[in-house]
């Protein structure tokens, strides 16, 4: 049985159309999935239905063989999904530590959280260093930082991430990828939405393509790079030359 | 100081300690706090000494009630950046809740201005439920709209007096001393306000609400019940208010709707807090203080023409220019704060 189960999904916003059209889609434990798709394909829409921003019009989200039926965000964060939106995922005017608190506010334990920020730490050393700094007074990768290291706080099963290189300098998203393989590596399903389709489909074990709300195809993640058809419509030309950055 | 503020919202309550009473600037802090209390609790006893003493005990009184009152405005805008511009209709409740009893039965304001308080908690809580469903604008207009329902409703209810009110006796002790309850009581709603505002500031709750004036959205993303959060932030910000509103209407020996029931009551509230410095501990405490001094001075000097409300405007603009964020919120920014004044 998968872990998380979009069972054929219909969703958009306020009076509009429908970005997602029956969608369905399953999450294995353990497995780490790159989204991918033109613009307007539905990929964050997806992400904001599954973490309960975005009531779905139809259709369930099955976790862990129960269905939300139109849980808050913050029940399914309680459930271990968490959510690093696309951008300005923390809050500026506090200071890391207190980010960071936030990210564990569901946890009532504080020698738990503590342990959790401790593990944070070890991840991102440099926001020890900063412990005591604003948020917003970092640089865009050491932000991302934060937001992962955030996110972490919850001790998600699942964690989704929304365009994590978005904005950053090419090491820079290249320290983030290294980050997230950590994170796989720590037992945590990946979920992510990636503009840098070829980067994030050579760390994923999954590749899903998504395209006018439904999912086009999927499979192995080196097996949706190599598929010509797959390279002619969504990769583009980057496929050859191994990468946009 | 602010840099310990994630371990003082209330995780560890050592941090809390140790954040309250670090060794050098905290005790001389401390020390301020204890001289200022103690003098404050010995003024009304000062009769024999002063020869202003009715009116240096007064102005005390006004100024205690006001920190009360933009101490408990600020736990609702000041952490969590909701702008309330109908907290006059707590003063109101609690002014009502105490002077009925006193009215029909005589009885004493002092027993009921507790349930003054929880009268306006208990509105809190009702009106929260209606007006926080809205944001921004949309939530100020909301508030002000609260004011005037409950002005026309009290102005049209007989049992409360109407548009003449209620007349109140005064306390029955000897003229000498008829100031002094009311300073007591008004100094117990300024020290429960602050230490109020100062638990919030330092809990987990405070650190929700502040992520809600941050970004609403992300809040909720990150596990904080929002709209709980908000609706408790509106009802706590209440009850001083509501037990300040019963002593007020007492001291006054009356109480009708547009006594409290108006607007520049409620801005007044705001414009302390934004002077001193919104979503501080300290800040409403020093804007209160401001606001009353220059009023008093204005009104000494210029008699009781409108032109301490030109003062205050002038003043507001002045502090503002060069105080964005409020004098304590500025200072802090700057690292210029004293430490007697950090009270996050």
């Amino acid at each position: 049985m998968a872990l998380l189960e979009i069972r054929n999904v219909n969703a958009g916003y306020g009076k509009g159309p429908d970005i997602l059209k029956g969608l369905s889609l399953e999450v294995e434990a353990g497995t780490s999935y790159c989204i991918i798709g033109p613009n307007g394909a539905g990929k964050s829409t997806l992400l904001k239905v599954i973490s309960g921003l975005l009531p779905p019009r139809s259709g369930e989200v099955v976790f862990r063989d129960v269905p939300f039926n139109g849980a808050r965000p913050d029940q399914v964060l309680a459930s271990g999904i968490c959510f690093v939106p696309q951008d300005q995922a923390v809050f500026p005017e506090m200071s890391v530590k207190e980010n960071l608190t936030i990210g564990a506010y569901l946890e009532k334990d504080r020698s738990v959280i503590k342990e959790r920020m401790e593990r944070v730490f070890d991840l991102f050393p440099i926001l020890a260093e900063r412990a005591s700094q604003d948020g917003g007074t970092m640089s865009g990768g050491q932000q991302q930082m934060l937001a992962l290291g955030r996110a972490l706080m919850i001790d998600p099963a699942v964690m989704m991430l929304d365009e994590p290189s978005l904005g950053l300098a090419p090491q820079i998203a290249q320290q983030i990828f290294s980050t997230i393989r950590e994170l796989e590596a720590l037992g945590i399903t990946i979920v992510m939405v990636e503009q840098n389709a070829v980067r994030g489909l050579e760390l994923a074990d999954w590749g899903v393509v998504l395209d006018l709300g439904i999912v086009r195809f999927e499979g192995p993640a080196d097996t949706i790079l190599d598929d010509p058809r797959i390279r002619e419509l969504y990769l583009g030309k980057a496929v050859g030359s191994g990468g946009t950055t | 100081m602010i840099e310990d503020r994630a371990d003082a919202g209330g995780l560890e309550p050592e941090v809390v300690e140790a954040v309250a009473a670090p060794k050098g600037p905290g005790r001389s802090r401390w020390g301020v706090v204890a001289v200022l209390l103690v003098g404050l609790l010995l003024l009304p006893l000062s009769r024999p000494f002063i020869d202003s003493y009715n009116y240096t005990v007064l102005l005390a009184t006004n100024g205690l009630m006001w920190i009360a009152l933009a101490s408990s405005w600020n736990i609702l805008g000041g952490y969590s950046g909701y702008i309330s511009l109908g907290h006059a209709v707590f003063l109101g409740v609690g002014g009502y809740v105490a002077a009925v009893p006193l009215f029909y039965y005589g009885v004493s304001p002092f027993l009921t201005a507790l349930a003054g308080g929880l009268a306006a908690v208990a509105l809190g809580l009702v009106a929260g439920l209606i007006t926080l469903r809205t944001r921004g604008p949309a939530f100020i207009i909301s508030t002000i709209a609260l004011l005037f329902m409950f002005l026309l409703i009290f102005e049209n209810i007989d049992y409360l007096g109407g548009t003449a009110g209620l007349p109140l006796p005064v306390v029955p002790i000897s003229r000498d001393w008829l100031k002094a309850p009311f300073f007591y009581a008004m100094l117990i709603a300024a020290v429960g306000s602050i230490v109020l505002s100062y638990q919030v500031a330092h809990s987990k709750f405070g650190l929700g609400l502040r992520a809600i004036a941050e970004d609403e959205t992300k809040a909720e993303v990150a596990g904080v019940p929002t709209r709980f959060y908000k609706i408790i932030a509106f009802a706590l910000s209440a009850f001083w208010v509501g037990v300040a509103g019963a002593m007020w209407g007492y001291s006054l020996a009356f109480v009708r709707p547009t006594l409290f029931f108006t607007v520049a009551i409620s801005a007044q509230m705001v414009l302390m807090a934004i002077i001193g410095g919104r979503g501080t501990v300290a800040g409403p405490v020093i804007g209160a203080v401001l606001i009353v001094a220059v009023n008093e001075f204005s009104l000494t000097q210029f008699g009781s023409s409108e032109i301490n409300i030109l003062i205050s405007g002038v003043l507001l603009v002045t502090v503002l220019l060069f105080f964005p964020l409020g004098i304590v919120g500025t200072l802090r920014e700057k690292r210029l704060l004293p430490a007697f004044l950090d009270w996050d």
